[in-house]
Formats: C-alpha cells, structure tokens, sequence
C-alpha cells in the first residue's frame, strides 16, 4: 500500500471516544471531536494534563480502541489493516515486556512478528541493541531491569521495522537526561529520513525540542494546535544575539537604540537550561574516558536507509 | 486502639476485596444454585428420607468453600506482595504482625460469609427435600415446594438486587449480589421457620432440622483452618504453589487416618505424619445425623479446640516468616 | 505468516515450561506413572498387571494433561490481557488467527511432548513385562497375545439359532498377524440362576465355502466373559467366515438356560499388529482430545479474565461430562421411567418437548466430544483404527477447534483489547 499522493499519513475527523459502563450508558467522554492532520517527515506532538485523552487517541489510531464517533485513515488504511500495521512502529506508555525475555530474544520474537527474515531478523536486533546502549544487558533478563533500560528496549522494539510512522506515548519518561537527549536526537534523525513521528507527553521540553507542531488537549478536547514557532513567537519583541560586549560598549548600543529608534531596550546573557548544562558535563566527562551506562547513540544502518 | 481500627479497616478491605472478584461470585452463585436445586435433582432413596440432598449439600459447601478460601487467602497476600500493593501499606506506620493477621482476619470473613450462605442454603434444601410421611391426611413422599420457591427466589432476587444497585448508584455488582443472597437466605429461613409446608403458620423452628448446624459449622472451621494453611503459605511462596500444596495436604489430611493413622502403631514416620497433618475427617460428620442422630456439643467444642490450636501455630509461622521477607 | 505463528507458539512453549503449575503437574504424571508401575497388583498375573497398569496410567495421563492444558490454555491470552502484553503484539501486523493458532500451537507442543513421555514410560512396561514372563507359560501367552497386541474387533449378528445351537458370519479384516498370534473368541451368556454348572460347548469355524477350519470343544461359564483362542491359519484376511456353536450331546438339560447375552455380542479379536501401533495411535487419540481442550482454554480466554476463564472452562467440560448421563437418559426412544408412573402427565407438554429438544441438542454437540474413547481398548489389546485417529482429529482439530478459532477471532476482533479490565 503506497502512501496518498499528498503525503498524507494521518487523518482524523471528529474522532471521538465514550468509554461506557456495563448496561452500555456513557461514563466518561474521553476523547471529544478531535481533528488532526500529518504530513509525512512532520515531528507532532500531543500535549496535555493526565487524563487529557492522549492515550486514549494513540490506542484508537492503533486499533486497540474503537472509536465511538468520527474516522481515522492511517497510512492510507484502517488501523486494524495488517499492511497498515507493518508500518507503524509503537511505544506504550508502559513497556509492556515479557519480562523473562532478554533484550535479544525480545526483540528476535517482535522481528517474526514482523514477519522478518532470520538474517534480517539478527541484523537489526544487533543494531538496534548497540544503538539503544543494551549491549552490556543484552542477555539478562528483562524482569531486572531499570525502568529506563525497558524504556531503551521498548524504543529498540518500535523501530525494528523502519516504521514510516513511528507512534511514542511518553516516550522519555523514565529516562535520564542523556536517554532524553539521545531520544530526541534519534527522533529528529528519523524525522529527517522520512519517518512521521506522532508523541504524546506531558514533559514540555521533550515536545519543545523536537516538535514542528503541537496539539494541546484538555478534557478530550484540543484547545490549541500549530507549529511551535506560531504558538510561541512573541510578536512584540525582538532579540539581538552579539558576542559580550564590555560595560562601555553596551551603555553606548542601549543609547543608541534609544536615541535612534526610541524603544527601550535590555540586556541579559542567554543562559542554558538545566538539560543543556547536564549533557555538556557528561560529555566532557566522557571524553576525559570515564565510562557510563548510557549508550552511544548511532544510528542504526537499516534506520538510515 | 490504633491497631484495634487498622485492623477492622485492613481485614474489611481485605474482604471486599475478595468479595469483589468476579470469581468469588461465581464460586458462590453455582454452590448455592446447585444446592438448591439438589432436592429436585435427586429422588429419595432406599427410605434414607434427605440424606442424599444434605450429603450432596454439605459436600458442595465443602468442595466450593476450599476454591473460596484458596482463592481468597492466595488474593489477599500473594498477589499483594507481587503486585506491591502490600510494600504500599507496610510504608505507612502499620506493623508486619497486624497486616498479616488482619488480613487473615478478612479471609476469615469472606469464608464465613460463603458458608453462612451455604449453611443457611443447606436448612432450607433439607426441608424441601422429600420425606415419607405419615401423618394428618397423607401417606407418601412430599416435597416442600414452597420453601423451594422461595429459595430459588432469593437467588434470582439477589441478582436483581446487585444489577439495581449496579445499574442506579454504580455500586460493585460482586458485593452487593453476595449480601443480597445472604439477606434472602435468612429470609427464607425465617419464613420457613413460620409456616409449615402447606403455607399455614406452625409453632416456630418446628420444622427446621438444626441438628444439620453443628455439621456446617464444623466444615466451616475446617475451611478456616484451610485459610490458616494457605496464608502461612503465602509468606513464602507464590499463589500456584500455594494452592498446589493446600491442594496436597488436603488429599493427604483426608486419607490420613488410611494412609498414616495404620501404621502410626509400627512406624515413626507414620506416628510423625498422622500427627503432623490436620485431619479432615474429624470435621466431616454428616454421617452422624443418619437415622436421627446428631453432633454433640462437646464434639463441637473438641474439634473448635484442634482446630484453632492448629491455626495458631500456622499463623504464628507465618508471622516469623513475613516478618523476615522482603516485600 | 508462517513465522509469526511461530513466533508466538514459540513464545507460549517458554511461558508453558516456565510455569511452576505445569512443572508440578508433569512431576504429578511422572510420579503417578512409576506409583503405578510399582504398586499394582493387579488379579496377581503379569497380563492382569500389566492390563491395569495401562487402564490407569492412561487415565491419569489424560486428567493431569488434560488439567495442564487447560490452565496454560486458559491463561495463554486472558493474562496478557490483564497485564497488556499483548497490547504490543496486536499492534504488530499480525492477524487475530494467527495469534489464536500460535497459542494454541504452543500449548499443544508442550501436551504432545508429556504425552510423548507418558507413552515412552507405557512402551517401557510393556518391554518388562515382556521380559519378566516366559513366553510359553499361560501368563507369558495372556501379555503377549491378549494385551500387548493390536486386535481387531470382529462383532456380528446371529444369523441363525435354535436349541443349543447358533451361527454367526463376520468378516476378517485385510491384514491378519501370522502365526505365533492368536485370535480370541470372547463370549456370555445371561444366566437366570445363580451357580449353574458350566456348559460343554463345540464351536467351529467354517471357510467361506462351508468347509471346517478349526473346531474344539470347551466348557463355558455361565457368569463372566468365556474365550476361546482360535489359530490365526483357520482365519484368511479379507474373507467372510461363519461361526457355529452348539452345547454337546449329553448337555441335553442345558438347552433350557443356555442364552446368549443379548448386549454383549459374540466377538472376535483378530491379531493384526503390536502393541506399539496401537500405543501410538491411542495417544494421538488422547491428543486430539487435549487439543480440544487447548482450543477451548484459549477460546474462553479471550473472553475472561483469567480466574473466570477457568471456572467457566471447567464448569463447561464438567457438564459435558455430566450431560452423558443426561443425555442417554432423556434421549428419544428410550421410555423414561419417570412419566409413565403416573396417570396423568405432572409436567406440561411444551416443558417435556423443549427438555427433548435440549437434550437432542446436546446430544448432537456434545457426543462426538465424548465417543472417542481408548483407554479399554488399549488395556485389552484391541486394534484402534487408524480411521478413528483420522476421524477423531478431524472432528476435534479442525470442526470443533476451527468453530472455538472463529469464535475467538470473532471476539478478539470486536473486543477493545485497550479496555481496563
């Protein structure tokens, strides 16, 4: 099945979700007119409070729900297509693993299910492993690890198929700040690939970072929606970015800006954020040879394809 | 009194926890509907007037009670333990001792409740069961359909009962059915305490066979003692192989007397698992009700005596054992 | 698609050996088998040994397997369910069958590999008891030719009788053992009175062409089964034969009491292969049954959560069971003793009609589940068709698991696996 001609990959109209109580009367309306668009290669993301209906949205688009009202076309077909299921690649928002499985065998199960040659099947795996940073636990088993270490492998798991349309519910919760960072790297990657990429989190800077446009929910409904850019750009204001200027030099520029132009002006010093400053330590930290449990972060070849 | 109100509030939920199962449902609708359709599903036989429906009655309280206390002792702290519910709990200032035993305690009540129910379901299937009888204006076999109507209503009303309360305040379906029966059931007994067979009043209790009370109550204590065996269990191992050994002791503790009590004269092994083992059959004594007999007190009393000793060292095991466990 | 089914059976066969229920019932099994093997008696021969020993090792076989199929069964896609595992494997592209078939699949593997056991052990007893008896003693010919054997079983109508005298024709089947082998006619009589003395008998067995073949005279009880071992030479694969049989002269007051049972017909067991075949074939037989026990384990699965899945599970093969009883009681044709006690029918019309219609209801769903049956026949050493494999598999497998499979898809399909349970 070929992708719609206008690189279309996601279309949901009025997509609304009632969960019912036993005698079948409506119990919490969940999802509430939702509309939502993707193209191809685009990074969206889903934000909200707990109970916003995010979730709830991913299952319906994976088949694992029915919705109540309104439609959705995936990739060209229905989620419960199998052809439309072979493309898609899903993170829950709980890694679901078994937990006496090892990564390796984990992921060699997922491959058959993917319908995987052998070789193909060993190939990726292995990629996958070393680029999740796995390889030191590739072969113990699941039920031990860390919160973030199943996170890892559940991630290995949705990419194994080089999905087109890659589906992340929380996908950074329970990772540190170097997996947040090597998460959203990969996703930005993959985005530059071709790979649309639909998350879902309640962490603002995981979706600031990587997003070109978000949908806000609130009580099943969306409130605001579009690219980053439009929803943050501060239209009143400018900033001027120039090397630090001496005490001397920036009394003149602010008189200058006052006299020419008459707007008042500040100064500051652009500051990192906490993640930045974290990530740059580690770093520094690695390249002076110390080891750690985080992996490196290179793609794997079937991904770059 | 910390401890007195944690305890009642630890054993309560403990209990509607059980009571809420699905399962828990099931096992106690199908025991009481089969045991009230006993009378219309067996004929009377060789003139031994109700014994084959008060056998078959006390042999479902039995077979189903042990699926009920099993189930329940293993819900209550295996699954609590894996699932982490229990860590939970034992964060707050609640000592390891209280929750065990209180949680005990809550398994105690889910088995009492089932077996009030078939305790209660037992009287009522006795009476209706047939008889010969020979006085007033009839010789022959009669039934008392009328208690059984009544019975057989309780069950359907209870159901009634749980999906009204479901369906109007969204309160469990499980709980409320199980109290619902039990309140109907006492209701029967009441009503068939007042009236005789043909609907007409008679002198009260007159018609009720009590002597079947002291016989349920000792199946009770053995499914306590049962509950004992699957929590002290339960500290150690999992909910299959807890079930797996009750399961074993149960089979073993019946044929005790065959298997061990023979050779206990000869054999130290023999001496050391007879007394070792509980016996079941000192609380299966429904042969004693056959041709008018009945349970003495005091037996009650001896086999309530053997029982609660041998729950208590149980239990006292199993608040070594989770005292020192890792939750 | 092939490797997906795979897949997951592959998977289900780690949970299944993984699980400390299952271990603890192939310990069970495996205990259960050497318990027998060293405890019975039997009526104190090795043939009577070896007889019970089969009867109830195939019995226990078939509950402990059947117990732990049904738990594996039960659990195979309830629990994953519950904890969502399957929430990941759904959304793989996968169809609703092939997970069906997968687990199923797995379960089966792991029944066929303890059966596999069970019936090594059974080869094995039959080895020993081989071993420990001369061949040529009364005991050493019983364990070689009446249990450890595959005998076809030859019934027929009487064709003709009269006063102490009775004919029977039946047909041999295509292959008959050569000769160490034996046939054995297995005869009764209903007998009005208690303790009469046996009867001198004269049998013969007459070629197609009405030329005699063998012919002996014995001395027949009155209670119990009476045999006769017949040399295989009188008897030609493929022929149609005739039995004849009269009480001796000399008998003459026998001829008022001497008849033959009328449900137990005359029988002839004819050799025509080992024990080892019909070992096999028995197993594949008990098989197909724990197949159809596996179906409907996953089946109910897909329903209920796991406790429930089991109760209802269970209560379904136990009123199965029951409605055997029930059926044969109630089934059409046969007077049923209640009714005609009274004068006037207590029960309405339309009550009786739909009890009928139910019980032929049952009847029809439920007898093809419970017919095929081989732990006897086993023991006694009679032939279990290849035919009766094939059409047990057929029936159990395909018919009665294809419609659990649909059923099963059907749900899965509809239901919204995402639901909180």
């Amino acid at each position: 099945m070929e992708q719609p001609d206008n690189g279309t990959v996601l279309e949901v109209f009025q997509l609304t979700k009632v969960f019912r109580d036993f005698w079948r009367r409506p119990r919490v309306t969940a999802v509430d007119g939702l509309d939502l668009s993707v193209q191809r290669g685009e990074i969206i993301g889903l934000l909200g409070p707990n109970g916003s209906g995010k979730s709830t949205t991913i299952k319906m688009l994976l088949g694992l729900l029915h919705p109540s009202d309104g439609s959705i076309r995936i990739l060209g077909g229905r989620p419960s297509d199998v052809a439309v299921r072979k493309r898609i690649g899903y993170l829950p928002e709980d890694s679901y693993l078994y937990r006496y499985l090892t990564p390796r065998e984990t992921l060699l199960f997922y491959g058959r299910l993917f319908d995987l040659s052998a070789s193909e099947r060993r190939q990726r795996t292995a990629e996958l492993i070393e680029m999740t940073g796995l390889g030191p636990a590739a072969d113990r088993a699941v039920g031990e690890f860390s919160k973030g270490m199943a996170r890892r492998l559940g991630l290995a798991q949705a990419l194994l198929n080089a999905p087109d349309l890659l589906i992340l519910d929380e996908p950074t919760s329970g990772l540190d700040p170097m997996g947040c960072r090597q998460v959203k790297e990969l996703l930005q990657a993959l985005a530059a690939r071709g790979t649309t990429i639909l998350l879902s989190s309640h962490l603002l800077a995981d979706v600031e970072h990587v997003c070109d446009r978000v949908v806000i929910m609130y009580d099943g409904r969306p409130r605001a929606a579009g690219t980053l850019k439009s929803l943050l750009e501060n239209q009143e204001r400018m900033l001027v970015n120039v090397p630090t200027l001496d005490a001397a030099a920036t009394r003149r520029l602010l008189d200058l800006l006052r006299k020419e132009l008459g707007c008042e002006a500040d100064v500051s010093r652009p500051s990192m954020n906490l993640e930045e400053f974290f990530v740059k330590v580690v770093r520094e930290a690695k390249e002076n040879g110390t080891p750690g449990a985080a992996g490196e972060s290179k793609m794997a070849t079937f991904l770059q394809a | 009194m910390t401890w007195f109100r944690q305890a009642v509030a630890l054993a309560g939920l403990t209990a509607l926890e059980v009571l809420r199962q699905p399962v828990c449902l099931l096992l106690v609708l199908v025991s009481i509907t089969l045991t009230a359709l006993l009378p219309f599903l067996i004929l009377h036989r060789f003139g031994e007037d109700g014994k084959l429906v008060r056998d078959s009655a006390f042999a479902l309280h039995a077979v189903f009670g042990i699926f009920v206390a099993g189930y329940a002792a293993t819900t209550a702290l295996s699954r609590e333990l894996q699932g982490g519910t229990a860590s939970a709990v034992l964060s707050k200032p609640v000592s390891r001792d209280l929750f065990f035993l209180a949680k005990f305690a809550g398994v105690v009540g889910v088995v009492g409740i089932f077996s009030l129910c078939s305790g209660l379901a037992t009287l009522l299937v006795e009476r209706i069961g047939e008889k010969f009888v020979t006085t007033g204006g009839v010789i022959g076999y009669v039934t008392d359909k009328q208690t059984g109507v009544f019975l057989l209503l309780a069950l359907v009303m209870a159901c009634v009962v749980g999906a009204l309360a479901n369906y109007k305040r969204q309160r469990p379906f499980g709980s409320i059915t199980i109290t619902a029966l039990l309140a109907g059931l006492v209701i029967c007994v009441v009503i068939g305490c007042l009236f005789a067979r043909s609907g007409e009043w008679a002198p009260f209790a007159a018609r009720m066979d009590w002597r079947l009370v002291p016989v349920s109550l000792l199946i009770t204590i053995a499914l306590v003692l049962m509950s004992a065996l699957a929590m002290a269990l339960s500290t150690v191992v999992g909910t299959v192989p807890t079930l797996t050994v009750c399961s074993a002791v149960f089979v073993m503790g019946l044929m005790s007397d065959y298997l061990f009590g023979q050779h206990a004269a000869v054999s130290l092994w023999a001496r050391v698992l007879y007394s070792i083992l509980p016996n079941w059959q000192h609380f299966w004594v429904c042969d004693q009700l056959n041709a008018g007999g009945q349970v003495s007190r005091a037996y009650v009393g001896m086999a309530s005596l053997y029982a609660i000793v041998y729950a208590a060292a149980l239990l006292c095991l199993g608040v070594v054992v989770f005292r020192q466990r890792d939750v | 698609m092939r490797n997906r089914i795979l897949g997951i059976a592959g998977l289900m066969i780690r949970q299944a050996v993984r699980s400390r229920f299952v271990i603890c019932l192939f310990v069970l099994m495996l205990s259960l088998l050497v318990g027998f093997a060293l405890t019975i008696k039997g009526d104190g021969t090795a043939a009577g040994r070896l007889q019970m020993l089969l009867s109830y090792a195939m019995g226990a076989v078939g509950v402990v397997l059947g117990t732990a199929t049904l738990w594996l069964a039960c659990g195979s896609v309830s629990s994953e369910i519950e904890n969502r595992r399957l929430h990941l494997v759904l959304v793989k592209p996968i169809r609703r069958m092939d997970l069906w078939i997968g687990k199923w699949l797995g379960i089966v593997s792991v029944a066929m590999l303890m059966l596999a056991v069970a019936g090594f052990f059974l080869a094995i007893a039959g080895q020993v008891a081989l071993r420990r008896t001369v061949p040529d003693s009364a005991d050493g010919r019983a364990v070689r030719h009446q249990v450890l054997m595959s005998r076809y079983l030859a019934e027929s109508e009487r064709v003709k009788g009269g006063a102490g005298k009775a004919r029977w024709e039946l047909d041999c089947p295509a292959i008959v053992s050569p000769a160490p082998a034996v046939a054995t006619l297995r005869y009764r009589f209903v007998s009005p009175l208690r303790d009469l003395p046996p009867v001198r008998t004269h049998w013969e067995v007459l070629g197609p062409d009405g030329t005699c073949r063998f012919e002996a005279d014995g001395l027949a009880n009155m209670d119990g089964v009476n045999r006769l071992d017949i040399p295989v030479d009188s008897l030609q694969a493929g022929e149609r034969i005739s039995l004849t049989f009269r009480i001796r002269r000399g008998e003459e007051e026998a001829l008022h009491y001497v008849t033959f049972h009328p449900n137990h017909p005359v029988e002839l067991l004819i050799p025509t292969g080992g024990f080892g075949g019909n070992l096999v074939r028995a197993l594949l037989i008990v098989f197909c049954r724990v197949a159809l026990l596996a179906a409907l384990g996953v089946t109910v699965g897909t329903v209920f959560t796991f406790p429930v899945a089991v109760f209802v599970s269970t209560s379904m093969i136990v009123a199965t069971l029951f409605t055997q009883f029930f059926v044969f009681s109630t089934a059409p044709g046969r007077p049923s003793d209640h009714h005609h006690h009274h004068g006037a029918p207590e029960t309405p019309a339309w009550i009786e009609k739909v009890g009928e219609d139910l019980a032929n209801g049952m009847q029809f769903a439920v007898v093809p589940v419970l017919h095929y049956r081989v732990r006897g026949r086993l023991a006694e050493g009679v032939a279990i068709p290849w035919s009766e494999v094939y059409e047990a598999a057929g029936f159990l497998i395909f018919v009665y698991g294809g419609v659990l499979c649909a059923l099963a898809c059907e749900t899965l399909r509809r239901r919204e696996i995402a639901l909180p349970v």
